[in-house]
């Protein structure tokens, strides 16, 4: 018997250790995973990671989460906890030069909707089966960012016929669409609205980032009004609304949006500077050209609820340039470098004698390409804006050079001066910045002619060129020869200089950060001098980097 | 036997949870690979290190070829003319961490990998930087390692990438 008991017990035992060794492997070796991603591309998988880790779903997971927003704290949606993305519908590409991860709402949002009230008038013209909403998780340079893109669209659009919202996507904007395009956060925040009527433009409304919190209020039957014309101060309150067999069970406020307009058909247009006081609107018509990446003309209004801000109309026809084919990015600081920059600024080109009517084209090309390469080559050709500046294609020992002592640029060959080379123009700019920059230019710290060696100096010009260039592109070109130590150091440094890309080095004498600035500046560049086989090496000279200094000073992120 | 058992238990748990190679300055061999570890200058008072495989080609830089030298080389612009599949890069980083990433989250860390290609694109040379008192270990380090040298290659556009020995790539920083 005693055995018999034995045995038993070492029966219980044995399983007992096996589950409890399970237990501590799992504890140690916990997997994050909550599905698959078998099945996803390596795109949506990472975004779907991103997103799951950024908005998790609370352990409560109660349908609304009351969000805290500072002094007008309200309780409100948080979008995040009842929206679900669809991973395995998620479509990917390339827009404005971020990645884009497109992605339907997962099955079970089928009978919610994001509407702009209920009033029998709202409820007629912008039916809740008129209304798509979609996740958009976009990685730009900064990082990944979420929007809950919602289409509302309007009776005179879809003429009975739902399955129009089917050719709508973020980088698709069907030639006919009339109503809303809304952007806000998982977290049901807004981030900007759009209004279209017959495919155009009409008004944008973005959130402005000093305004208000949102004011907690009641809704249905509140403001709600005709869309059919823009009238002053045009207001609706955005919910998130349940149905159930077809009847509205419940409706949670989000926020307001409001337009005001002269109304009529005449002048307006936006004017005041962006940020405070009051708006003329913005009246349909021949008002100021606004695109939805302009932030120049916006004008700020503050509402019953919201703090906005209005930007004018577009011309009288025809999309924004660069979004023509589909919806504009959720937020102004979303790159645009697909709209050129025009006007009193533009740099007044002559070219050599000799050129061809193709080569001027190309180099024409070439400068139009510089001025959007990116934010600070948009200031560079600003600096330079309505200054008369000679282009010449002469062969000769470069790729492409400027000239201290003209002012003048020149290319090798004629593959230089095409826009793939744009970069090369953006490296011979800020030598031209440099030039206008230290007095006396920075002639005497070129290359001497005769020798061909290098003045004291050039190797201050060129670092500072080098720095410039992996501030403003995130690059890391000063130490691509470096050793694993410098090229590690250096990208730390780079880093911590713009907070990993997402902003530039804002340094004011006499502060600590100049000084730690100027320090490790110096350190690197004795240590770019020292790099074998560097063409720039010279004699140092006691330079400030003031050219690099002001001018980040100025052009203050890259988001411009 | 019941002691046995639980030694036994108490043996794996120790070897998986504490068994793993502290990251200090200097050369460490450990299972199919040696590591070199070194420090950073610190950056806004964080220390940082950095740790390479001894397997990497260009300890010493990378040298100038002769057309790099040239004042009429046009540099590639590696914003437009170097590609790299950022996300399945991320993901082997990723997945070998899942399992310590609220541990990597509460030490606010951070992940820098700099990445050498040969014109053919191939990885010759990985340098990862990391917060001095990283939860990560350096047999995390070796997986992840060997996973992208397996794993990720380069394309390019353009032709101004044959001009280089190697072409150095930067992956956004990870910060966990």
């Amino acid at each position: 018997m005693l055995i018999i008991k034995h045995k038993t017990k070492l029966r219980l035992f044995v399983p007992f250790c096996l589950i409890l060794i399970g237990i501590c492997y799992y504890g140690c070796r916990k997997d994050t995973k909550t599905e698959s991603m078998a099945n996803l591309s390596p795109t949506v998988a990472q975004a779907k990671t991103w997103y799951e880790r950024t908005y998790p779903i609370s352990a409560t997971n109660s349908k609304l989460a009351v969000q805290s927003t500072g002094a007008n704290a309200n309780p409100s949606v948080d979008l995040s906890q009842v929206l679900k993305p669809d991973w395995a519908h998620g479509v990917t590409y390339t827009r404005f030069k971020a990645g884009v991860v497109e992605l339907p709402l997962a099955p079970s949002a089928v009978n919610t909707v994001i509407s702009l009230g209920h009033s029998a008038a709202i409820m007629a013209h912008y039916k809740p089966q008129y209304t798509r909403s979609s996740f958009l998780l976009i990685n730009d340079s900064t990082g990944y960012h979420a929007y809950v893109m919602t289409l509302i669209a309007d009776s005179t659009y879809i003429k009975n016929d739902p399955t129009k919202l089917d050719r709508d996507k973020y980088n698709k904007r069907d030639s006919d669409f009339s109503g809303f395009c809304i952007y806000s956060t998982p977290k049901g925040k807004l981030v900007s609205c759009w209004y279209y009527q017959n495919g155009q433009l009409f008004y944008s409304v973005a959130a402005n980032p000093y305004g208000s919190g949102q004011v907690a209020q009641s809704y249905i039957g509140n403001n709600g009004k005709q869309l059919a014309d823009l009238e002053s101060e045009d207001c609706y309150d955005v919910s998130w609304d349940t149905y159930g067999n077809g009847e509205l069970t419940n409706s949670e406020y989000l926020y307001t949006v409001c337009f005001e307009s002269t109304g009529g058909s005449g002048g307006g247009g936006s004017t005041g500077g962006s940020g405070g006081g009051t708006t003329t609107g913005g009246g349909v018509g021949n008002g100021t050209t606004t695109t939805p990446c302009s932030t120049a003309s916006g004008s700020s209004i503050i509402t019953r609820s919201k703090s906005i801000n209005v930007y004018g109309p577009p011309p009288g026809s025809g999309a924004p340039v660069g979004v023509a084919s589909g919806y504009p990015p959720p937020t102004t600081t979303t790159s645009c470098d697909e709209t050129p920059i025009t006007g009193p600024n533009t740099i007044k080109i002559v070219f050599c004698q000799g050129l061809t009517t193709q080569e001027q084209n190309s180099i024409t090309s070439t400068v139009a390409a510089f001025s959007t390469e990116d934010c600070a080559s948009r200031f560079l050709y600003n600096y330079f804006g309505g200054k008369t500046i000679s282009f010449c294609i002469t062969p000769g020992n470069y790729n492409a050079n400027y000239n201290p002592a003209t002012g003048g640029f020149t290319f090798s060959t004629d593959q230089m001066a095409t826009p793939a080379n744009a970069d090369l123009l953006e490296h011979e700019f800020f030598h031209d910045y440099q030039n206008a920059t230290y007095p006396g230019g920075i002639l005497p710290y070129g290359e001497n002619t005769t020798t061909g060696a290098n003045n004291p100096g050039a190797v201050n010009i060129e670092f500072e060129q080098a720095v410039f260039n992996d501030i403003a592109t995130g690059g890391r070109s000063a130490f691509t020869q470096g050793t694993p130590e410098q090229r590690t150091d250096y990208d730390s440094w780079i880093s911590s200089l713009t907070n990993n890309g997402t902003v530039y080095p804002q340094l004011s004498p006499g502060t600590a950060a100049y000084s730690q600035f100027i320090t490790s500046y110096n350190s690197y560049l004795s240590e770019y001098n020292n790099i074998p086989g560097n063409a720039y090496t010279s004699s140092i000279i006691n330079l400030t980097p003031q050219a690099l200094i002001n001018l980040f000073n100025i052009v203050t992120s890259p988001n411009c | 036997m019941k002691k046995m058992i639980l030694s036994s238990i108490v043996f794996m748990i120790y070897i998986n949870c504490h068994g793993q190679t502290k990251l200090v300055p200097g050369e460490i061999n450990i299972k199919h690979d040696t590591f070199v570890i070194f420090t950073l200058k610190p950056v806004d008072s964080i220390k940082y290190i950095g740790i390479y495989s001894n397997s990497n080609k260009y300890k010493n830089g990378v040298p100038y070829t002769k057309a790099e030298k040239n004042r009429t080389f046009v540099p590639m612009d590696f914003r437009k003319d170097l590609h790299v599949n950022q996300n399945v890069l991320k993901q082997i980083i990723y997945n070998k961490l899942s399992n310590k990433l609220n541990a990597l989250k509460s030490n606010k860390e951070t992940m820098r990998v700099n990445i050498e290609f040969e014109p053919n694109g191939k990885v010759t040379d990985i340098i990862f930087t990391l917060k001095e008192n990283t939860n990560i270990t350096l047999e995390d380090i070796e997986q992840i390692d060997q996973k992208i040298r397996r794993d990720i290659n380069a394309t390019f556009t353009g032709e101004n990438y044959k001009q280089y020995i190697a072409i150095d790539y930067y992956l956004p920083v990870i910060v966990f």
